[in-house]
């Protein structure tokens, strides 16, 4: 049962108290994709020069893809560290606030994109038939974030520096799934590890979708949709496994 | 009704705790240490019928609040069964949830919905929580400007309006001034004239000799005796049933 009053209330009170006073607030938040784009623009075509057509919007893609999954699990990290209290005392699920915690970052996910398409159409480019394909991968890509924040808070609880292990697991994913590069970079031995990692096939497919309007081929739309299965319904037992002892922890 | 059966509840404590991942993976390299069982809970068993005020009361951690908790369907027990029929609804502090830098009416809707209750629910009673609360002037003000014991008012009132078949109340008889206490017990004793069920833990010994049905002792997590309030209190404080004897006689003397 999901209680959608409750998750409103809970999106509206952390949106309030977050960027109370500062109106400026969320439109940082906002900004950060861009200012991720500048400095990996920069690098990456004038120091390593790297030979990829419309680098800029492909970096931007990427960059916004992989934003939303790094948000999420922190948001929802920090939120069953702020509502410690509400959790030890109530029999509110830890799933509620995670679901209500990746509300905002699907937000800025939906206005960043907005954003791309903006610069998108403008620079003269358009979408094809094949758009359909990349509102499924989106709804993938917040189901898999979603999934791995579950899991992800367990041990947030069970222990203390999970979030310094964590910050470097982010840093490798990052170098580890093709944003700033292309997967022809990768040798063709190394590719098909790179490809089981659902956040690497999410945003190749979405280039793939977007910028060169092509659909990847069935097979593949079977493995990605394969892959985030077992991740959801893993995660989602995972955490049914941990709940419990979750509720001892807290 | 409310059941609990043989409910247990063990915890285990190291006797270094290793909160870190960072010690745990060192903890796996050097020897097994030995983790000390202990019983927060053993063995409890008990019923609670319909429309009925059961106090619990106890030391501080002799288990009432672990007791509440699993009745409570918050933390499950390690062994043991509790069975209740309709809503069983928790409340082990009041305002939880309630931020400062929140209006009255934000603090009011949050809290509502952290209790279960539908957005529609809580406009239809709205006026009356504020009326309750006594704090109408205020809808609009920030939480952080009210007094303590006005937030605590409010949230009692906002509680009360959940719907629920048996409630769990820790420590609320703290509460506000007298006046608002005695609002309190009428609003306590109504409920039991609806045929909920209200279970209530007190470190005051008046409030559970005046209004439970029936009363139990929890000493070092176990059941010392479940009773009549005044039998079950004579075992833990008879000093405060002597007291009220004494003050009982006077009364009657001057009269």
């Amino acid at each position: 049962m999901i209680d959608v009053n409750l998750i409103k209330e809970l999106v509206k009170t952390d949106f309030k108290l977050k960027y109370y006073g500062s109106f400026l607030g969320f439109f940082w938040s906002l900004l950060k994709p861009f200012l991720m784009l500048g400095i990996l623009y920069y690098v990456f075509t004038y120091f390593i020069k790297v030979q990829i057509e419309n680098f800029a919007l492909f970096l931007l893609l990427g960059i916004i893809i992989w934003n939303y999954f790094v948000d999420t699990t922190y948001d929802s990290m920090n939120a069953i560290t702020g509502k410690r209290s509400i959790l030890s005392k109530t029999k509110l699920s830890p799933a509620i606030i995670v679901v209500s915690a990746s509300i905002q970052p699907e937000i800025t996910l939906f206005l960043n994109l907005v954003v791309f398409f903006l610069i998108f159409f403008f620079s003269g480019h358009a979408i094809g038939m094949e758009f359909y394909y990349f509102i499924i991968l989106m709804a993938l890509l917040m189901l898999t974030a979603t999934a791995i924040s579950l899991v992800l808070i367990f041990f947030h609880v069970r222990f203390m520096d999970f979030r310094h292990i964590w910050d470097v697991f982010i840093q490798i994913l990052f170098w580890a799934t093709p944003i700033v590069y292309n997967l022809d970079y990768v040798s063709l031995n190394f590719q098909r590890w790179f490809l089981l990692n659902p956040i690497a096939r999410i945003i190749v497919d979405a280039r793939a979708v977007i910028l060169y309007n092509t659909l990847p081929e069935p097979k593949q739309m079977m493995i990605t949709l394969i892959i985030v299965f077992i991740i959801s319904v893993g995660c989602y037992y995972i955490y049914r496994m941990t709940r419990n002892r979750m509720a001892d922890l807290l | 009704m409310i059941t609990a059966k043989k409910i247990s509840k063990e915890y285990y404590i190291p006797h270094i705790r290793k909160t870190t991942l960072f010690e745990k993976l060192l903890s796996l390299v050097r020897e097994h240490r030995k983790m000390e069982k202990f019983y927060a809970l053993k063995d409890i068993s008990f019923e609670v019928q319909k429309g009925e005020i059961f106090g619990i009361i106890g030391k501080n951690g002799s288990g009432k609040t672990t007791l509440l908790k699993i009745i409570g369907g918050i933390i499950p027990p390690t062994t043991g069964t509790v069975t209740a029929t309709g809503k069983v609804v928790p409340f082990l502090d009041l305002g939880i949830g309630f931020h400062p830098e929140l209006t009255a009416r934000e603090n009011i809707y949050l809290y509502g919905a952290i209790m279960g209750m539908s957005r529609e629910q809580i406009t239809r009673e709205f006026k009356e929580i504020l009326r309750f609360a006594g704090v109408e002037r205020f809808a609009d003000m920030k939480l952080k400007h009210f007094s303590a014991g006005m937030a605590m008012r409010l949230a009692f009132s906002t509680m009360i309006r959940t719907a629920f078949d048996a409630i769990i109340l820790d420590e609320v008889f703290a509460v506000g001034d007298g006046e608002f206490q005695k609002k309190c017990m009428i609003e306590l004793l109504k409920f039991k004239k609806q045929g909920k069920t209200i279970i209530i833990t007190s470190h005051a010994m008046d409030p559970i000799m005046d209004f439970c049905d029936r009363a139990m002792l929890l000493e070092n997590g176990t059941v010392k005796i479940i009773g009549k309030p005044r039998d079950v209190v004579m075992a833990y404080d008879p000093e405060s049933v002597t007291k009220r004897r004494r003050l009982r006689k006077s009364a009657d003397s001057i009269i």
